[in-house]
């Protein structure tokens, strides 16, 4: 998901408390971030491959 | 004549036994012969009985209607169609042909086994004449027996072939019409039927895929299989142990730039699971999920010409579509584990990640972040940037 689409949609279901970093204008899901309580749990379920986060190819740029 | 009102399975093979008009054939195949049964019980029966028989030996069932396809298969199903019906005909149509609507009633099934350790499903066909001398109409069910002993399995499997009977000759008005009669006092509780296909000019107006769709949203089936290439078949076919990955979603946007979209999203979790498995596994099947289930608890659910939209996009882009009935991933989990053992895995985008997580209902329930089983890690995520 863009940065830009993940921030428009947060803000359309009024979700709080996620943070980000991105790379080429993309975020995985390891670059997402949630504030504790549900923060640990985002993480678990990250550490234990439960959530697999799939990488945007080097080349790919959202602005592209 | 039939009456206007509703009837019991009783009512309904008496009518069928007490019309002059309609004259046939039963053989049945693993779950006893408990269609013929009712015609034969309810009085009458030499006004609609040819013939019963239950070629139960392989062998036996080989040389009737040929080696080479699984004996509870859809093949299998077509051989015993087209050698019963001639069989019919070449024994009666000279006789009787100009005054009787012919049919040929078959099944094959696989009912429960004493270990409870198969899965109980069958095909179930019909064969019939709509007017006497007529062409011939097939219908062709796939079905999933839900009741928890053999017993009840074949008592299910008896009253659903009455149904099927009876709907053919008289409950042919509209394809609701057929299939709510199909399903009456059996479907939803005791007996999915899954796949459906007609052939012959009684169906020619009816649209297939529409057909399919509504097994769904009528709560016929947990789910229906959409290829993208070939004939439609039943789910049981596209998952049978293979690892499989689940594209949720809506899927909304049918044109080419988001089909693009989608279908490089499947094809990368797909390649993922692959790598994951190593060479040395069957490849991995990927499919989108649609639901026929409203989007979200306060919407209604979506209409049919809705879902075949998108999914037509969908296949347009190559890929294959199971159309499930309820919304929430723990059922297309269950669903797609009743054929499996093999991993599955979902891919998402973030958005429905941080969907579930801001919804904490939705995480209790689903099966998704902890299956049963969790350590070995059968199901799980993957978020794909599309």
């Amino acid at each position: 998901m863009t940065a830009t689409d993940l921030q428009e949609w947060l803000k359309s279901v009024s979700a709080t408390g996620w943070e980000w970093s991105e790379t080429n204008g993309w975020v995985s899901a390891s670059q997402l971030r949630r504030a504790p309580a549900l923060g640990h749990l985002f993480a678990y379920l990250l550490a234990s491959n439960f959530i697999v986060p799939m990488q945007a190819p080097a080349a790919l740029r959202a602005d592209a | 004549m039939p009456s206007a009102e509703k009837l019991d399975t009783h009512h309904k093979a008496l009518t069928l036994n007490l019309d002059t008009t309609t004259f046939g054939s039963f053989a049945e195949i693993g779950a006893g012969q408990e269609v013929a049964r009712w015609f034969l019980v309810v009085g009458g029966a030499s006004g609609t009985v040819a013939k019963t028989i239950s070629a139960y030996d392989k062998e036996v069932s080989d040389d009737l209607y040929g080696s080479g396809s699984r004996y509870v298969s859809k093949q299998r199903l077509e051989a015993m169609l087209d050698n019963e019906w001639a069989q019919l005909l070449t024994q009666l149509e000279k006789t009787r042909g100009s005054r009787t609507r012919f049919f040929s009633f078959v099944d094959t099934v696989s009912a429960r086994n004493f270990a409870g350790t198969n899965d109980p499903h069958g095909w179930i066909g019909l064969r019939f004449q709509s007017q006497p001398g007529g062409p011939p109409n097939d219908v062709l069910l796939h079905v999933n027996m839900l009741d928890p002993a053999n017993i009840l399995q074949q008592e299910a499997i008896g009253i659903l072939g009455v149904n099927l009977i009876y709907a053919a000759f008289y409950e042919l008005q509209t394809k609701e019409s057929f299939l709510e009669g199909v399903a009456q006092d059996v479907v939803k509780d005791r007996i999915e039927i899954d796949y459906i296909d007609l052939r012959g000019p009684a169906f020619e107006t009816w649209d297939r895929r529409t057909l399919l769709a509504y097994l769904v949203s009528a709560g016929f089936a947990e789910a229906v299989f959409f290829p993208s290439k070939g004939p439609a078949v039943a789910p049981t076919e596209a998952l049978y142990k293979k690892a499989v990955v689940l594209a949720p979603g809506y899927f909304g946007h049918v044109d080419a730039a988001h089909a693009q979209v989608h279908a490089r999203l499947l094809a990368s979790a797909t390649q993922e699971l692959r790598n994951e498995l190593g060479e040395t596994n069957s490849a991995p099947a990927g499919f989108f999920c649609l639901t026929a289930a409203s989007f979200t608890p306060n919407e209604p659910a979506p209409e049919i010409p809705d879902l075949l939209r998108r999914i037509d996009a969908l296949l347009a882009s190559g890929g294959d579509v199971l159309l499930f009935r309820q919304r929430e991933l723990y059922h297309m989990t269950a669903l797609v584990n009743r054929y499996t053992t093999a991993p599955v895995r979902f891919v998402v985008g973030l958005s429905l990640i941080i969907r579930a997580f801001e919804d904490l209902t939705a995480i209790s329930k689903a099966a998704v972040w902890r299956p049963s089983g969790a350590s070995s890690h059968k199901t799980c995520a993957y978020t794909l940037i599309p």
